[in-house]
């Protein structure tokens, strides 16, 4: 019934012209990406500590999904080895800042950029050998043969993991070992990653990625090389995997090698689906979603994370579009 | 007279790790003819596989501490899950069917999430040792080499299944009808033959197989709750690297994957793990279509 309930009231906002969100965006100057991250600065600023953990978790979790999502829900390329860019992020972080000492937050993701440029490219040019559901289980051997040589090797601590020894200076006159200050500048790096995915898929190479969702064969024919704009998507959406991946280290103080492990390849996946694969906004709710199941049930029951698994299923089978896909068509 | 000791040495140790090896490879063949066989057919990459293979394990973990006859833990375990495995494809795969393709992969990974915890909340997270059936207990001796009477069994159990599961693809109607709608399902379907009756049939025979695979390895590593998690990723190697729409192609590529593993444990230590993803990596390199597979039907 409620779905039905929000379908009226949006037909109604329809017929007169303009829906609620139009109306805000004319009248708001941040437009409403910004009045988000703002919103969310100022929630920040008023929880308590735990809190504010939990929400920055979620926001870089967030970013990776988003990233995800440009290249799972846009390009309809299914990915399942993704913990090798945000893992990969985490690990160059760490060893980077363990190795090389004070390097400023620019240098390090810097860094990992080009060292997630580099990845995507091999990576994807093995495994663009393949499309589909081969796609998937080729990036998950690739995803996985990283983790295990990476647990193997003990100049980045093996199975036990690499520590950060502490966040890297910037050239701001602020201190990102302050909680609340490293949390704003991941909501920056959200909103930035968002209003940079909106520009870049509503430009012709968007366009073009999501014209290969639709009809693969179809943009071939008119011209386009299909493998040089895939592997542009994979680069992409990989780099600010590995960003995301980076300031996760940095927020934790830690590269684990459970960051690598095809299960973390698994969980972007349900994040994304569950929040509403194909949007921007979806898969950090998905994220959100995930994080509070985690956090709400795991003190409860030892079994949070087979309602994760039943979540997805219902997901998958009575809510093809997600949560967003509840309220919006968009 | 010290460079032919070594040289002994070396040819004894062969034979020893080919022989884990190819045991080894027994229990991959019989967990990757299912996968192979449903990815085939209904194009589904069946994540949750390889909780087919744990609860079996658990299932005849189960039934044999009941009984205490192996011969009976094996049959209770492989009919539980066969119907597991039928029930799962009539609820959870099948409303799939019209859907993009790729929506089963997330959909099996949430099953095989399900099904792991299930397990652990039933027989808890530690591992469970599970006893060599007397009758198979102990070594034999073969011009002097001790060979483990159980790994030979295993050898010839999975040899026989093969060829029991060869022969119902080839001699029976039902076979043929599977191997038909592999390569034509519209056509097989406009005979008047009910293929998605065939999927349900498939499902479960794959989910059995996988069940006998993790009742035949309990006894070797005992049953633990991620043991089906670890073994569908070189299940899944095992279909790729063999090859789509060849029978042959997952039984020689799970006997290769299982003999490097062997001369891998033997001469590498715990490197051997990372032997089949780079092998898999490399053939796909050069061969994308595995090294069995049928021209067209991998790209």
């Amino acid at each position: 019934m409620i779905p039905n309930t929000v379908a009226a009231a949006r037909t109604e906002l329809l017929e007169r012209g303009s829906t609620l969100v139009d109306r805000y965006r004319s009248v708001s100057p941040l437009g409403i990406p910004g009045t988000v991250g703002l919103a969310l600065i100022i929630l920040g600023a008023v929880i308590q500590p735990f809190h504010l953990t939990l929400l920055t978790r979620i926001v870089i979790l967030g970013i990776f999904c988003m990233a995800y999502d440009l290249l799972f829900g846009y390009t309809g390329v299914l990915s399942f080895g993704h913990a090798m860019f945000f893992g990969g992020g985490a690990y160059v972080t760490a060893v980077t800042l363990g190795e090389l000492g004070s390097v400023p937050l620019l240098g390090v993701l810097l860094i990992v950029a080009v060292a997630a440029i580099a990845l995507s490219l091999v990576a994807g040019a093995i495994a663009f050998r393949t499309k589909g559901v081969y796609f998937a289980i080729v990036t998950l051997a690739i995803g996985q043969f990283i983790y295990l040589v990476a647990i193997r090797l003990q100049y980045i601590g093996g199975s036990s993991g690499y520590p950060v020894p502490g966040r890297p200076s910037t050239i701001l006159p602020i201190d990102i070992n302050d909680p609340y200050v490293f949390y704003v500048i991941t909501v920056v790096a959200l909103v930035a990653t968002y209003l940079c995915f909106r520009r870049l898929l509503d430009s012709p190479v968007g366009q073009v990625f999501q014209g290969i969702r639709e009809n693969e064969q179809r943009v071939r024919m008119v011209g386009y090389n299909v493998f040089h704009y895939k592997l542009l998507v994979f680069t992409i959406s990989g780099v600010v995997s590995a960003l995301a991946g980076s300031l996760y280290a940095q927020f934790v103080l830690f590269a684990s090698p459970s960051n690598l492990d095809w299960i973390m390849s698994g969980e972007v996946l349900i994040m994304t689906l569950i929040g509403g694969a194909g949007t921007l906004v979806g898969p950090a709710l998905g994220a959100a979603f995930f994080i509070l199941i985690e956090v709400l049930l795991e003190p409860i029951t030892g079994l949070w994370y087979m309602f994760v698994g039943l979540a997805l299923l219902l997901v998958i089978i009575f809510l093809p579009r997600g949560i967003v896909g509840l309220v919006t068509d968009d | 007279m010290a460079a032919s000791y070594n040289m002994d040495d070396i040819v004894v140790n062969s034979i020893r790790a080919l022989f884990n090896g190819v045991s080894y490879g027994m229990i991959l063949v019989l967990m990757s003819i299912g996968l192979s066989l449903v990815f085939g057919l209904m194009g589904v990459a069946n994540f949750a596989h390889g909780e087919f293979y744990a609860l079996g394990a658990y299932m005849g973990f189960f039934a044999f501490g009941l009984t205490g006859n192996f011969i009976v833990a094996m049959l209770a375990s492989v009919l539980a899950v066969a119907a597991v495995g039928g029930a799962i494809e009539a609820t959870t795969i099948r409303p799939l069917y019209g859907r993009d393709p790729l929506i089963q992969i997330p959909a099996t990974f949430g099953l095989a999430i399900v099904m792991v915890e299930v397990i652990r909340y039933v027989w808890g997270s530690t591992s469970h040792p599970f006893p060599v059936p007397e009758l198979l207990s102990g070594t034999y001796l073969v011009g002097g080499m001790a060979f483990s009477t159980y790994r030979s069994f295993l050898i010839v159990a999975g040899t026989a299944l093969t060829i029991l599961m060869w022969l119902f693809l080839v001699r029976t109607q039902y076979g043929l009808v599977i191997r038909g709608a592999i390569f034509d399902k519209e056509m097989v379907e406009s005979m008047g033959y009910r293929v998605s009756r065939a999927y349900t049939l498939l499902f479960g025979l794959g989910a059995a197989y996988a069940a006998i695979a993790g009742v035949l390895i309990a006894p070797l590593f005992g049953v633990f709750p991620g043991m089906g998690t670890q073994m569908i990723l070189l299940a899944f190697i095992v279909v790729i690297l063999g090859g789509m729409g060849s029978f042959k192609g997952p039984i020689l590529a799970g006997l290769l994957i299982g003999v490097l593993f062997g001369f891998g444990q033997m001469f590498v230590g715990a490197w051997a793990e990372v032997v089949p993803y780079a092998l898999m990596i490399l053939v796909l390199v050069y061969r994308p279509r595995g090294l069995f597979g049928t021209k067209g039907v991998f790209q």
